[in-house]
């Protein structure tokens, strides 16, 4: 597949400073790409934009090269969304999220149940899956959003920190899902403030700091571009976050 | 200021105190405070005061009936202390964020559960404390000092409504496990509270029986229960200052108090560290089990309006709190609809009309409640804006749900209707849907996404409050009318519908979906 999954241009958004100035990102499709950024740099709030929670102040927006302004129902399609914290209901079981997530999408009934069951089999869900999430962990929560984030087989699935609170067993899960969805033709963007994860896992990354895109590549790329060969993300991001604060 | 010394009981309830000082004040409490002051200062003035100067200088003679009558009034008191305290103690087990950190500190459990107590004890002690004082104060400095002695008696009340509050919600900790002791204890708090409102309604409910229960009332106070030497004179005895019922009344309340935090500390420790666990999960499902939903197979469809509804109405039926809270703003107008409905010797045109009318109204009050829930407390705003189901059929949903278990609940009334009158059977149908849905669509305008617990306050909306309750006195002033005369009920439901026009400009505030 060629052509890219998310192509952000000139992006804009201002609360009461800047958040987001300027910012201009193409991700390929079958990409895994990872957004790095200090606290506060505006990777959240870049991602809510692209997936159509808030409104640029300037800039366009495109998913699969549907333009996020004129069609967002058509952009959103294409799309899931999985935040920091999940977006559940904790009355409902597993089983009824995924299937509330599976009406909103209109995917056929049978394709559904057939999907339903294969997700939460691999987050070891199904025997919990009649359980109300309100008895889960966050871990738990975390894989019924996701499970509900998958149903609809998205292009383009983008996560705001989605290991935070799984355990080991369950964050390989999670990264194991990401790389064979890549393989499969998918797109991922995922935001982490875990680098090892990053480094391990992505195809390109970008550093965002100040609401501005500071640093774009592969591995090798930025290691070359910060004069950092050998050393590990770590080390990159800190001199590409210094070099911008001095 | 006064320092305690660090961990001690003073200490800690200083700190207690301050925490709910800057909660109960917000970020408006000065004007907040200012409008309550000034409140109290008209009523003192023009109600109180006036009342306390007529009484000054004149022996007050403890009569049986006015024994029986303060009696009722203290029970009345204790009541809704009760209510207050058993939802409060319920809560306390499950406020995890502070009472973790407390519980791992070296303070014994006694001394946390000591303070929540008091804690607990003192908003209502407070509340009703500032009720009485603008008629206590000029009262005793006119000449009735020993009246004063009813804070002593508010505080051995609140004391007996605590000990007893914290007992029961323990109790039911013991009994049904944690999670059904939040939906019960919540549950018993409400039903409390509103038995003391329909006790005083059962005139209203029963107004063939009324002169004769009064009677028998009157009759039984007048027998020698509540003579001077009676144990049921005494509480009574003690709100007018009698030394000794007052020291005995303080003295069993106090005992009552200090027993249960004494007795109960360890386990409260014990309780609250299994409640906040069953919140989390994981403590949960290790420790007492897992919870079944009973929940009906997934029927997955390729419809989002079936989804979203089908998913409305699965939140409100698993939320027995909520739901209690809803039907108990219901059971709040039954002596209302009764009084207006079952009036003796009422003609069957009056009645169909008033019938109607009342009708009308519940399904305005049900319809803007529900409405509330599915719109503004949804759970997941997020997920409904980031999928591709557009943002008016998502609300059309949402209506839809709210609405439909409306026209549920009054159809059989509606079919009543009609078999008294056609004619008001084919008007009630149409003003109870006018009703529901400008409660609807109003809760569609004013959409304002809030957390399911801010319910009783409607995310503090005051405009849809209002706006329902008067949306719903103008239709149902129309069915009414419409019956009765029917040229006249084109005067409210033109002020209706220009309500409606009017919210409809007001409103349509920015939306996530």
């Amino acid at each position: 597949m060629g052509g890219y999954a998310l192509e952000v241009t000139g992006l804009r958004k201002v609360f009461t400073k800047i958040a987001v100035n300027d910012l201009t990102l193409r991700v390929r499709s079958g990409e895994l790409y990872m957004l790095l950024g200090p606290n506060g740099a505006g990777k959240t709030t870049t991602l809510r934009m692209a997936v159509g929670l808030l409104t640029p102040d300037a800039g366009d927006i495109a998913v699969c090269g549907v333009d996020m302004k004129t069609d967002p129902q058509g952009a959103k399609r294409l799309m899931a969304w999985a935040p920091d914290e999940p977006l559940i209901y904790d009355k409902l079981t597993a089983m009824e999220y995924v299937e509330f997530v599976a009406g909103l999408w209109t995917l056929p009934a049978a394709a559904a149940r057939r999907e339903a069951e294969a997700l939460l089999r691999g987050f070891d869900l199904w025997d919990r899956r009649n359980d109300r999430c309100e008895g889960f962990s966050r871990g738990m929560k975390q894989k019924v959003a996701l499970a509900g984030a998958l149903i609809h087989d998205p292009q383009l699935l983008i996560l705001d920190e989605p290991l935070t609170g799984l355990d080991a067993g369950a964050a390989r899960q999670v990264k194991d899902m990401l790389q064979a969805r890549t393989k499969r033709g998918a797109t991922v963007i995922l935001t982490t403030h875990i680098l090892e994860v990053a480094e391990r896992l992505a195809d390109r990354i970008g550093v965002i700091q100040a609401g501005q895109l500071v640093a774009e590549g592969t591995m090798d790329d930025l290691r070359t571009q910060f004069g950092a060969e050998g050393r590990t993300l770590e080390d990159v991001f800190l001199r590409i976050v210094g070099a911008e604060v001095a | 200021m006064i320092r305690f010394p660090p961990g001690s009981l003073p200490w800690l309830l200083s700190h207690e105190m301050t925490l709910s000082w800057r909660t109960a004040m917000g970020k408006r409490g000065a004007v907040r405070t200012a409008i309550v002051l000034f409140g109290f200062a008209l009523v003192a003035f023009f109600g109180c005061i006036p009342i306390a100067l007529s009484l000054a200088r004149r022996t007050v003679t403890l009569t049986p009936v006015l024994t029986a009558g303060l009696d009722v009034a203290l029970l009345v008191v204790f009541t809704l202390m009760l209510s207050q305290t058993l939802s409060g103690a319920v809560l306390a087990f499950y406020t995890r964020g502070d009472l973790d950190l407390l519980l791992s500190s070296p303070l014994s459990g006694r001394k946390v559960l000591a303070v929540r107590a008091i804690g607990l004890a003192l908003t209502p002690f407070l509340v009703y404390a500032a009720l009485v004082t603008p008629f206590l104060i000029p009262a005793a400095a006119t000449g009735h000092p020993a009246w004063l002695s009813a804070y002593i008696v508010l505080a051995a009340l609140v004391m007996l409504a605590t000990a007893a509050g914290v007992s029961l919600a323990m109790a039911l900790f013991a009994a049904i496990g944690p999670r059904a002791t939040r939906t019960v204890g919540q549950l018993l708090a409400a039903v409390v509270g509103a038995s003391v409102y329909l006790t005083f309604q059962a005139r209203n409910l029963f107004p063939d029986r009324g002169a004769g229960t009064l009677r028998r009332l009157m009759a039984f106070a007048n027998a020698d229960r509540f003579g001077p030497g009676a144990p049921l004179a005494w509480p009574a005895r003690a709100l007018v200052g009698e030394p000794l019922p007052l020291l005995i009344t303080a003295a069993v309340a106090g005992l009552a108090f200090f027993a249960v935090v004494a007795g109960l500390g360890r386990r409260f420790i014990a309780d609250a560290g299994v409640g906040s666990g069953a919140e989390a999960g994981p403590a949960f499902g290790a420790g007492l089990g897992r919870r079944r939903s009973n929940a009906a197979p997934a029927r997955f469809s390729s419809s989002p309006f079936n989804a979203i509804v089908r998913k409305e109405w699965r939140l409100l039926l698993r939320d027995p709190t909520l739901l209690s809270q809803v039907l108990l703003r219901l059971l709040y107008l039954l002596p209302i609809g009764f009084a207006l409905f079952r009036h003796p010797g009422l003609s069957i045109a009056m009645a169909a009309a008033r019938g109607a009318g009342v009708l009308t109204f519940f399904a305005s009050q049900l319809a803007g409640s529900l409405a509330w829930i599915a719109i503004s407390a949804e759970d997941a705003p997020e997920l409904m804006a980031c999928s591709p189901i557009a943002p008016g059929a998502a609300r059309r949903a949402k209506l839809v749900a709210a609405l439909l278990p409306v026209a549920v609940m009054v159809a059989p009334v509606l079919v009543g209707l009609a078999w008294l009158s056609l004619w008001a059977g084919l008007v009630g149908t149409v003003s109870v849907g006018l009703s529901a849905i400008s409660a609807g669509l109003l809760n569609l305008w004013f959409e304002k996404p809030t957390p399911r617990s801010a319910f009783r306050r409607r995310g503090g909306s005051v405009v849809v409050s209002l706006g329902e309750l008067a949306l719903g006195v103008c239709w149902a002033l129309a069915a009414a009318l419409a019956i009765l005369a029917p040229i006249w009920a084109l005067l409210p439901a033109a002020l209706g519908l220009g309500l409606l026009a009017l919210f409809r400009l007001i409103g349509d505030p920015e939306r996530l979906y």
